[in-house]
Formats: C-alpha cells, structure tokens, sequence
C-alpha cells in the first residue's frame, strides 16, 4: 500500500523512530522554582500598569511550565520553595506522610511541592496559589516576611534535589524575585552566606539561574555575582537579564528547562589525533499523543496486561529466548538472535568524523531525511573541545562551508552522515538568547533513498507578465515564519481534552486551529491581484476543480503490448512464421509498416495484419 | 490478440556465460585467477537479484569448459564441453550455493558455442517471459573458436533484444593488447578472441569492461530503484485561486525490511497468544476483559477516556486533499536545520493540464525571485490530521516544481539554550585560524580533476547506504553458513562513508598543525572509571582483541579513533597461496573463527597449488616445485593435526579431494609418497572416536593406489568424473 507512505497522523509506520526515542532517555531533568513571597512581590509594579504583581507571574510560569511538563516530559521532577513565608511547614500539610518530613527544616523557607512528577493535584495546587495569591500564602504558612535568609532558601532547594532518589540529567534552581537586594545592607553576614550556598550548588552541579521580575529589576546590585559566582562561572548565559512581560518570562523558563539535556556524548574526529567531545542534543523531536493505558472500570485503578505465548501442539509456555528474528530472502528464512539483530547496524564505532566540507549551496531543500540534531562542545570529557569546536564554527561562517561527517550517535545506532550547519549566537534586545551556538546535524539522503521519478520536461512555463502578476499577491501574503508558531491542533485538543477531566474543567476553552488559512484576510489583501493573476495565466472559463477531476490522458508507456515490438521487428517476422500475427496490437503494426514505408493511414487492423503478410511473403 | 496486461512479461532474463577451462586457473595466488573472480561475479550477480526487492528474474549459468557436456544444442562434435548449469529461474540461495561449489574444467571450448546456447536459453519470442533479456561473457578467450557463426549470433543477438557484456579483457588500459590477466603476453588465439568479441559488442551496443570495473560494481547492492504513487491535490492560495496539482515521494529512507520473529529451533511451531489483564497488586489478581476500560496519564494522575469523550477529538475539517497556503516568508526564516517529518515531496502541476503548469510555474518563478518559501497546511486526505510543511521552489533546466518539506509544530521544537562560545572564538590565535583553513581547503570535496572538470566528492546520489550494504552481506553469510558469528564490516562497505582517497594525502599534510593548536586532554572521570572497572573493562579488552586481531594493531597504531575494519592495510582475512601456512595459523589464532569456513578455504588454496604443479608450470622436480610440494605438505600436517581434534570428517573429506585430483592430474606420485611417509592419510577411529574410518581403509587409503599412477601423463576420462563428483563434495 504506497498510501501508507502519506499518513502523518496514523500510529505505527514508525517503528524505528520510537526506538531511537527511548535510547534518548538518560534521566529526569529536576527544576526547583524558588519564588521569594516578600510583600513586594505582591505589589504592583508602578511602570507596568497592565500587568500582573510578581508573585502571580512567576507562578503563571511555573503553572504553564508544570502543564507543559505533563505534555512532553511527565518523567520530569518539578518542586517549588516559597521563602519569606512566616512558617516553615504548611498548615494543610501532614509532616508525617509528606516526604518533606525527611528534610531539615529552615526559618521562613517553606515547600508547598515537594520534587515530583507532574499531576492533575499539582496543577489544582498550583492554580489556588493563582486565583488565591496572597491570601492563600497566608493561610498556608501563617504570612508573609522580609526575613529569609537566601542562603537558606538555596539549601533547602538543593536538598530536594540532592536527597532525590532518581537519576537526574539536569538540575536547576530557577529563582524568581522582584527584589534585586534581598538582604538589607548590613546584613553582609546573609550575603556571604548565599554567595557560599551559591557555589555549593555549582559544585554539585546544579544550575542557578535567576529570573528577576520586573523592568527595574538591577541584577548588578546584588545577584550577578551571586549568579556568575564573582565572575568564576561566566558560562552563565541569562545571569542578570530581566523581564516584566510575561510571554518574554515563560519563553525563558522554556529554554531553560530544555538545557543541558544531552542525547548523548561522542567523540567527533577532525583528523587523526585531533579529537574532540560534543553533546548531542535533539532540537526536534515529534510529539505524539500518548499511548492510552488501561484502567479498572471501578476506581479506576492501573491494569496491567499481560501477553503469553504457547505451542500449540504441546502447549508449552514460549519465553522472549524461544524465538529468534529472521528475514526471508531466496526462499530461506535467515535467522538471527534479537542482539545479532541490533548488531547488524554497526558498521562504524560511535561517533562523529569529519570526511570533508563542502560549500553550503550544495546543501540543497529535498537533502532531507529526518530532522536535525544540534551539537555543541564539551569541555568535560577532553579538555580543549570547546577551543577546537569554536574555531571550526566560525571559520565555517566566515568561509561559508559546511563540514560533510559521519554519525553514530551511539552504539548499536545505524550510521548516517550529515552536513553540519553553523550557527552562530543571536541574542535579543535584551540580551537574551534567542538562538544558541552550535552545529545543526542536517542528515543527508543515501543514493538508496532517492526515488525515482519521471519528471515530465518541457512543460508550459510562465511569462514574465505572470510571474510578476504572481508577485504581487505573494508579497501581500508576507509573515515572519516562526518554529513555535503554530500549535498542533490535533494535541492541543487532546491535551485539552484530557486536562478537562483531570481537572474537573467544565467550560472547555476551544482550541484554535491556526493550521487553517485565513481566508477572509487573504482574500481581503489579494482579491483583485488574485483575479488579475488568473486573467492572465488561464483562458477565460478554466475551471480548476473541473480539471482536476479530469483524469490526465494515459501515459505511452501504460499502453500494453508496445513492449514486445520495442525487442526488435524480428519478433514480428517470427509471428508471422506461426501465423500470429494477429496477436499483435494495432500501434505495433502499424510501427512496424511504417518502418517498411508502408501507408497505414486509415487502415483497420484486419488489412494491417494482411499487409504484414503480404509484406514477408513478398 | 496482444498480451493481457495481467500476464505482461515483468521479468528480466539473464544468462551468465563462465569460463571454467583449465586455462583459467592458471597462476598464483589463488585470488587473482580468472576463474575466482568470474565466480565471485557470478556469485554477486545472483545476491543482488537474491536481495532486489520484488524481483523476479531469472537466472541461467551456462559453464564452459567443463569436462562433460549437457547443453541442448550438443551432437556429436558440436557445442563440447559446455554445461547447463541452471536453466534460467528465479535466484535463490541454492543458485548460489551451486555457484560456490563451481567445477573446475579441463577442457576448452568454444566462447561463441556458449553464446549460441545462451541465446537459445533467453529464446522467448511472445515476450511473455521476459520483459528484457542479458547475456554475459565471462571468459579469458584462451580457448580456440571458429568465427564462422559471429554474424547469425549478431543477428541472433539483436533480434532477441539482449543486452550483451562481457566481462574479464582488460581493454582500458595502457597495452590493452600485450598482456593477459595472467601477467603474460596474450596469445594470438587470445588477441583474436578479443577482438572479435569487442566487435560483437560494438555491433549489438553492448559492454566490455575489465574485473576492476566490474567487481567494485557488483559488490555493492542496490535496491530496486521504487517509485512513488500520485498524490493528487489543490494547491490552494486562499480561496480564489486553486491550482490543481500532483505531489510525489522524492526522498525517503530506505531501511531494511522489518524483522519477522519465529521459533528460535523449530519452523513448524506454531504460536498461540494470550492476552490477560491483571491489577498491580501484589496477587496481580485477574480482571475480566469488561471490566478494562480505556484511559490516559495526565502526569501521574490517571484519566479515564470514554467514547464519549472521543467525540471531542479533533478534527481537520478538510473534505478532501488539500494543500492550502497560510502564507509565504522568506527562506532565511524557515532554514534547513528546522524541519520535521521523514520525506520530501515534490509538488508538480498535474499532469496533462498545461493551463495549472503555467500558473504553477508563475507562482515557483515568483518564489524563486521573491526569495520565499510557502508555509502550508497539507491534509493527506479527509479525516487525516493536517501536517505544517513548507514549499521551496526548485528550477531545472529541464522541470519546474515545489519541494514540499513537513515544518514542526511548537509542541515538536525543544528550545536549546547553551553558554556563548564568544570568548572562545575571541582568544583563538592565528596558527589556530590558519590551522582550521588549512583543513577546510585540504578537504574541499568539491574537487577538480586533472581534465580540469569539476567533480563532487560524495554526492548524496551516489553515496549508498554502508548499513544496508552491510546488512545484506550479514544476510548472505549466514544464509550461507549457519553457525558463523556475524562478519565485520568489509572495507568496500566502510569505504562509503570514510575520508575519500582523493583527500588523504593533503589530509596527512595538515593535521599535524591542527593537533599541535588544538591541545586536547582527555579527562578521565573516576565515577565512570570505577564503573567501567566493575562491569565494563574485562569485556571491553576482550571484545577489542576479537574484533580486530594483532595484526591490526601493528599496521594501524594511528590512536583509538581510527575505525577498526576500514582500508588501512593488509589483514589476514583469508588463506592465500603465497603463506598458507601461516596464515590459516594466523586466522586460527583469531576470535571468532569458523573452522569449517577455514579448512575449507585451506583445502581450496592446497587443491590450487596442486593445479599448478599438475599443469607444468613449475618445471619438473624443480626447486619451485619442491618447495609447492612441501608447503603443501606443511599446511596438511596443521590441518590434519587441527582436525583430530574438532573435526575428522572434514579433513577426511578433503584428503579424499586431495587424492582424486592429484590422480586426475597425474602427480599423485610426487605427493604421495610424502603423505604416506609422513602419516598424513585418513584421520581413523584410533586417533579420534569422532571418525567412522578404520585403520584397515586408512592404510588401503595410502598404499592401493599408489602403484596405478605409473602412467600419469593423460588423464583418463573416467577418473576426471570422479575428480568432479568428489570436489562437489568439498
């Protein structure tokens, strides 16, 4: 069925691809939102009188970050630390089955989500903190201070992450205050203990990265050497930027939690003895809807299902290491072992190498197989990657080229190649990154992939009147395209669906599908240069739907019976021996006659026939 | 009445002429002969129809040569020594398998005898068999022919239709004429042949190329070139405008089949499944099938999901097909690196409706012009969920069309955020930039030849797939040989995706700068460390040692980056004639080895050498010959001392070959006796319990015939039949 080849939306057909998806998995990523509830942080911001106070925007990140979690990543572990609040422990909360019970407890430090996976009372939680605000602190942990200590706050959020039983890939504290000096002035104890807290963390290796909220927010006063550890962590990208507007915030937390979530590391050969390490990261990834699971129709409790396998003749029960994998070729069942089976891919050892470069317009838009990986260097596994990796980046850019490589990303993965496109830094007005350094793994096709097609050549082409008739409409359809701008309205359905009954939503709010043209605009900005276009490229009366519906005339080489004569005329001469003749159809012999330039116009195909004959007896 | 379309002819048949007289195995070392690389064609022709996909043609092998004659065409004095070896069939494993067993002839005969038969083996005059047919020549010409029939064969040949090559004269080269495969001068005999047969081809507009040609060819594997079906749709920009057009597949991984599971031992098992549906409890009590309903995760919580609430689910709202604009951007902002999905489409203007190809062409030219790429919503057909893609235009010389590739969805982008790398690109020196040039100009893959014409190193149109290439030679192996652990990767393969040739040289001329500005360091970690200790380390050093041998290691000490199995040098992959001894104690000493594989291999290389101590090329009782004579003796001694242990009957079996052929060939006595002195017949049931063989059959073995070969100079026919019979046994 070469229907199957289209269907985008159907499950299965992609077999290989799920595979490659759970070699990806290589531990949760944690995220401690630690959000500071000092009374400022529910005032409104004088310069920004539209938007919401402090408190409420970090929460509205730390919603849509939890919502998207369980969207994308519902292994992910999230928690959030309030400090500033006036008790340590909630009032609703049970010390004894919470498992905060187990972490020391600091003054006005409290910890409404402790670290877990996202879940439909986590969102319910989190948006009574969003309707609730202020109030809902309150009569969680009896009010609001000025008086936490930084330091402690940051211990409490590195001891949910340290104390995790689960293997992590990233960690982070994102800090979120409106307050860009904490501490008051004297208080140089408090500010020395942070700064300490703030390097314990880099040395277990969990990023803090702050978010400060609103547009007077001055990271130099206290935080940048807080965040950049007086200057000895500099790889700090986002250390000091702030932002009050909202969609800006959300992006941010966005990028965030995404990073340093490496596929995978691996050597990358620029010639023998110069070998440097690179992360591995997935930039596109498809997501899907999720696999439905199956629930008792009471209390809707997990049910597991259980698949066995017997002989039938004996019946006997078969285990996983009775059968084997076999392709059939040649009339033999060729039979290998599962771990044979994976086996077969490797051709190459893991890694990348470099075969060569090529100018970048040899990079053509059908060079496309799967979607791109990213690269960038790492300086932990051989010292001096990052050096060499920036180097080739920009003399790439700046000469134009791009190196051509070979890829295994992992053991037992097929081999591929891939031109590697730079990419260089972009950061916004505000210093922010919009676009990250690093190398975009373009697969590139193998001869094996390209198909063949007939394309039919000479066809009409348009004139210089038309093309600029074509112009003008499609200049007024100009946008600026954007990876993130369309939502999959498919999933956001179903995901709204799902959060509707999770959540006990009654009103659902209707998903807009911006997959739909805009058709009332279009026509709008394009009607008359839309007809004008049509007078000129189509005969008065073409009707597009009409002739779509018309079937294109046959192709010559659909007509049966021309093969035969195409072997030679021969092959005529030897039917006429056996008097068959008549078997062949009308255009052959009528090819055949003209060659011996015999009239055959407007002959039947009982006097063509006759005319071959008489033609050999001749 | 013509052909009915069901019944049209969809096969290609193809006839493989080989040469197998005794002139084509003649000389060291084994590899080299005209006969081995006429068989390793012969055996790569039948693979690649083995693996083409769907592929229904069929195969015939005519030998000639051989010592019998079965063809159709023979009569007393006519069409000698030539063999049907398979009448044209559809190709599978025992084709090959019968390839491999190919006999060895000792009788000359005429090449165009065989083309004749071959012609007559592709005779198909309704083109109901056939939908194109192939002759090819595989032969050396040493034998002699009679020309008187080369014009009915031309004429033959092109009213078959038959695409005609041979395979084999090296023509292209400096001296086409001076000298044979073998290294000598051509005889006239040869040189006759030659043209001759370069005049066939000319007048029937086939091929004639040398094995260095052919074989890297044939090596390879291609899959049967696929199509794509139409996709038939609107390209719609708004509304008003509706241009009907075709959209095709142009690219799309080709993977290998899907792997079928069965019973790991037994074929006929036949597999009932039972699906059961359990609660997490620790009874992991049963729950009957009614009471599972359907449901989904939303983070931890679960979810039930009613039919009911399935009716909320999207839908696209599309009647039909369709490919609808939202609106064009320019193509800096929809780069290469962002896109999604696992195919391209090009997007044509349907076929036979000129009016759509002139408005299609104006809107690509536009696009083209403009610098804009289409953004479009694209529903496969009605009820399919609507993919986001994006349209380039692409121009040719010879078609216009769109290139249609899927974009992501937000849903799908991760958005990565990594520390500026400025302060590193600010502090690099210039011996950094220079060295960092110095590599890109050395490998520019966009190379000019010496004609001054431009070539494309590693085009993607040519590169093939080193995985499925690899796949395929997994595939026949075991097919092949069943108990055989999986090859390595051969060189041919490794080579497609390794630095090209071309580039090495001004490769080597720079990377020593490189290394000198780029100082790495590996750092080791301890925690990693302490786990590779643990569970890793002891298997690590094993599995180095298996898959690359000692050998390796001394050619190639270029540091762990170097791939193990890649063109460095030469390996001892197999026993040849120069060192066979040492090599088959080489290849035994090396993890993993097929010892049947490689007494086989050892067994053939013996018979050759005996081949051509028989055939007089070594001058009697020459030192040469006495030095053949002992390394022959040498080899068997290993052998057989091998075999006691792990396998009598395979040594049985080939001193049985061993002994029929130096009979055929009249030089038992100068082995003979040495086999006999030193006790190297039969292995018996004394030595091992695993032989059937008793000491009474051993020592008859060794002494009953040694009397007959008092005459050995003509070989009679009848023994050469039982040499025959005896080598299909090997």
């Amino acid at each position: 069925m070469e229907n199957i080849d289209f269907n985008f939306g159907l499950d299965g057909e992609n077999g290989e691809e799920d595979a490659e998806e759970q070699w990806q998995w290589e531990g949760r990523n944690a995220t401690v939102f630690l959000i500071d509830v000092a009374p400022a942080m529910f005032e409104k911001d004088a310069a920004e009188e539209e938007s919401d106070i402090p408190f409420i925007v970090a929460m509205k990140c730390v919603h849509a970050s939890v919502c998207r979690q369980v969207v994308s990543s519902d292994q992910d572990l999230t928690a959030v630390v309030f400090f500033n609040t006036l008790n340590c422990t909630s009032a609703s909360q049970q010390p004894s089955t919470s498992s905060t019970a187990l972490l020391a407890t600091f003054p006005h430090v409290a910890i409404p989500l402790p670290l877990d996976r996202p879940s439909a009372d986590r969102v319910l939680t989190l948006e009574s903190y969003l309707q609730d605000g202020r109030s809902k602190v309150t009569r969680e942990f009896g009010g609001i201070c000025e008086d936490a200590s930084l330091g402690d706050a940051l211990w409490a959020s590195s001891n949910l992450i340290t104390q995790c039983k689960s293997s992590l890939s990233g960690q982070n504290v994102l800090l979120f205050t409106c307050r860009d000096e904490p501490h008051s002035s004297n208080a140089v104890d408090l500010a020395k203990k942070a700064k300490c807290k703030a390097r314990d963390l880099d040395d277990a290796g969990i990023d803090l990265e702050l978010l400060g909220l609103g547009a007077n927010f001055d990271a130099s006063k206290f935080y940048k050497a807080l965040i950049t550890l007086d200057g000895q962590a500099p790889d700090r990208s986002i250390a000091g930027a702030s932002s009050a507007r909202l969609e800006q915030l959300q992006e941010r937390v966005r990028r965030l939690e995404h990073k340093q979530r490496a596929t995978g590391r691996v050597p990358f050969t620029l010639a023998t003895g110069l070998e440097i390490s690179v992360g591995f990261y997935t930039s596109i990834s498809t997501a899907r809807k999720p696999a439905s699971v199956k629930l008792h129709r009471s209390g809707n409790d997990l049910i597991k299902t259980i698949t066995k396998e017997y002989r039938e003749d004996t019946g006997e029960l078969l285990m996983t290491s009775d059968f084997c994998k076999y392709q059939e070729y040649g009339k033999r069942k060729i039979k290998f072992t599962v771990e044979e089976s994976r086996e077969l891919n490797k051709v190459y050892p893991t890694g990348i190498e470099l075969l060569g470069f090529k100018p970048s317009s040899a990079i053509k838009a059908f060079h496309y197989v799967k979607p791109a990986s990213f690269l960038y260097p790492d300086d932990k596994n051989i010292k001096g990657s990052t050096a060499a990796f920036a180097a080739l980046l920009t003399r790439c850019v700046a000469r134009d080229v791009v190196p051509i490589v070979r890829v295994v990303p992992r053991t037992n993965a097929s081999p591929s190649w891939a031109a590697l496109l730079p990419q260089e830094e972009v950061l916004d007005d505000d210093g922010c990154q919009l676009r990250a350094p690093g190398f975009h793994v373009c697969y590139l096709p193998f001869a094996d992939d390209f198909r063949q097609l007939d394309m039919t050549v000479g066809r009409a082409r348009a004139s210089n009147e038309q093309v600029d008739a074509a112009k003008s409409f499609i200049k007024k359809l100009h946008f600026r395209y954007d990876p993130s701008s369309f939502e999959n309205p498919d999933l956001q359905t179903h995901w709204r669906n799902i959060e509707a009954l999770a959540l006990n939503r009654r009103d659902l709010e209707p998903v807009t599908d911006y997959t739909v043209p805009d058709y009332a605009r279009i026509r709008k900005k394009t009607q008359e240069l839309v007809s004008a276009f049509k007078d000129l490229v189509w005969p008065s009366g073409y009707d597009a739907t009409a002739a779509a519906a018309k079937r294109p005339p046959p192709k010559p080489r659909a007509t049966a019976g021309i093969a035969p004569a195409a072997a030679g005329t021969p092959s005529v001469e030897d039917m006429a021996r056996n008097n068959t003749v008549e078997k062949l159809n009308v255009a052959t012999l009528k090819e055949w006659l003209s060659a011996r330039n015999i009239k055959v116009t407007g002959k039947k195909k009982p006097q063509l026939v006759q005319d071959v004959y008489d033609v050999l007896s001749a | 009445m013509p052909p009915a379309p069901g019944r049209k002819a969809t096969c290609e048949g193809i006839v493989v002429v080989l040469d197998v007289g005794p002139h084509t195995r003649l000389g060291l070392p084994i590899e080299k002969t005209f006969y081995n690389k006429a068989k390793l064609c012969l055996i790569n022709i039948l693979q690649r129809k083995i693996f083409a996909d769907k592929c229904r043609d069929k195969v015939g092998i005519l030998l000639l040569g051989t010592d019998e004659t079965d063809n159709p065409l023979a009569k007393p004095g006519e069409y000698q020594h030539i063999t049907v070896l398979q009448s044209p069939r559809e190709v599978d494993w025992a084709c090959v398998e019968a390839a491999q067993k190919l006999p060895r002839g000792s009788h000359a005969a005429d090449w165009l005898d065989a083309l004749v038969i071959a012609i007559d083996l592709l005779h198909d005059p309704m083109g109901d068999i056939y939908s194109a047919t192939k002759i090819v020549l595989l032969t050396d010409f040493c034998a002699d022919f009679s020309a008187d029939q080369t014009d009915v064969i031309i004429s033959s040949i092109k009213a078959i239709g038959a695409d005609f090559s041979v395979i084999g004269p090296d023509v292209s080269g400096e001296n086409p004429t001076q000298l044979s495969w073998s290294g000598k001068p051509k005889t006239t005999v040869q040189r006759a042949g030659e043209a001759l047969a370069a005049k066939i081809v000319q007048a029937v507009d086939g091929i004639i190329c040398s094995f260095d040609e052919a074989i890297p060819q044939l090596l390879l594997f291609q899959k049967k070139t696929s199509g794509s079906s139409n996709w038939n749709a609107m390209l719609s920009i708004g509304e008003d405008l509706r241009i009907p057009i075709t959209g095709r597949i142009k690219m799309r991984r080709a993977t290998p089949n899907t792997w079928k599971r069965c019973h790991a031992t037994d074929d006929s098992v036949v597999t009932i499944k039972e699906k059961s549906y359990h609660r997490t409890d620790d009874q992991q009590t049963a729950v009957p099938e009614d009471e599972v309903i359907d449901g989904y995760r939303y983070g931890t919580t679960l979810v039930p999901f009613t039919d009911e609430d399935r009716q909320m689910n999207y839908s696209s709202g599309a009647e039909s097909a369709e490919l609808s604009v939202l609106g064009f951007t320019r193509s800096e902002f929809c780069g290469l690196a962002e896109r999604a999905g696992d195919q391209v489409l090009l997007v044509t203007a349907k076929e036979g409706d000129e009016d759509a190809a002139v408005a299609l062409s104006a809107v690509v030219q536009a696009m083209a012009e403009l610098d804009v790429v289409a953004v479009v919503r694209r529903v496969y057909r009605r009820g399919c969920k609507p993919v986001l893609g994006a349209l380039y235009p692409s121009i040719t010389q010879d078609y216009e069309c769109l290139v249609w590739v899927a974009l992501p969805y937000r849903e799908d982008v991760r958005a990565l955020a990594f520390p500026p790398l400025q302060r590193h690109v600010a502090s690099l020196t210039q011996q950094q930039t220079h060295a960092i040039d110095a590599l890109i100009d050395a490998m520019n893959l966009n190379i000019t030849d010496s004609d001054g014409d431009a070539e494309e190193l590693l085009d993607p149109e040519t590169v093939l797939n080193p995985h499925l290439q690899h796949y395929y030679n997994c595939l026949t192996d075991r097919a092949l040989t069943l108990t055989r652990p999986l090859p390595q990767p051969h060189s041919h393969v490794t080579a497609l995706l390794s630095v090209p040739v071309e580039l090495r040289e001004a490769l080597d001329g720079v990377t020593e700068r490189l290394v000198q500005a780029f100082p790495t360091t590996k750092i080791v970690k301890r925690t990693k460390r302490e786990r590779h200790d643990l569970f890793g380390a002891g298997d690590d050093a094993n599995e180095s040692k298996r898959s690359r041998g000692d050998e390796d290691e001394n050619v190639e000490p270029g540091g762990p980056t170097a791939p193990p199995p890649v063109t460095l040098g030469p390996r001892v992959d197999r026993v040849s004639t120069a060192t066979p001894l040492q090599d088959f104690q080489v290849l035994l000493s090396q993890q993993p080895f097929n010892f049947f594989a490689l007494c086989d291999d050892l067994g053939e290389v013996l018979l050759q050498i005996v081949e051509t101590i028989s055939q007089g090329l070594l001058s009697e009782s020459s030192p040469a010959e006495r030095a053949s004579i002992d390394k022959i003796v040498a080899c068997m001694q290993a052998l057989r001392k091998e075999c006691v242990i792990i396998s009598a009957d395979t040594y049985n079996s080939f001193i049985r070959s061993m002994h029929a052929l130096c009979l055929g060939r009249g030089v038992l006595n100068k082995v003979w006796g040495r086999v006999a002195e030193l006790q190297l017949g039969l292995i018996t049931s004394a030595e091992t319990p695993k032989s059937s063989v008793d000491q009474k059959e051993a020592e008859d073995f060794l002494s009953v015939d040694v009397p007959s070969v008092t005459a050995p100079s003509e070989a009679p026919a009848a023994q050469m039949q039982d040499y025959d019979d005896l080598l299909d046994d090997l």
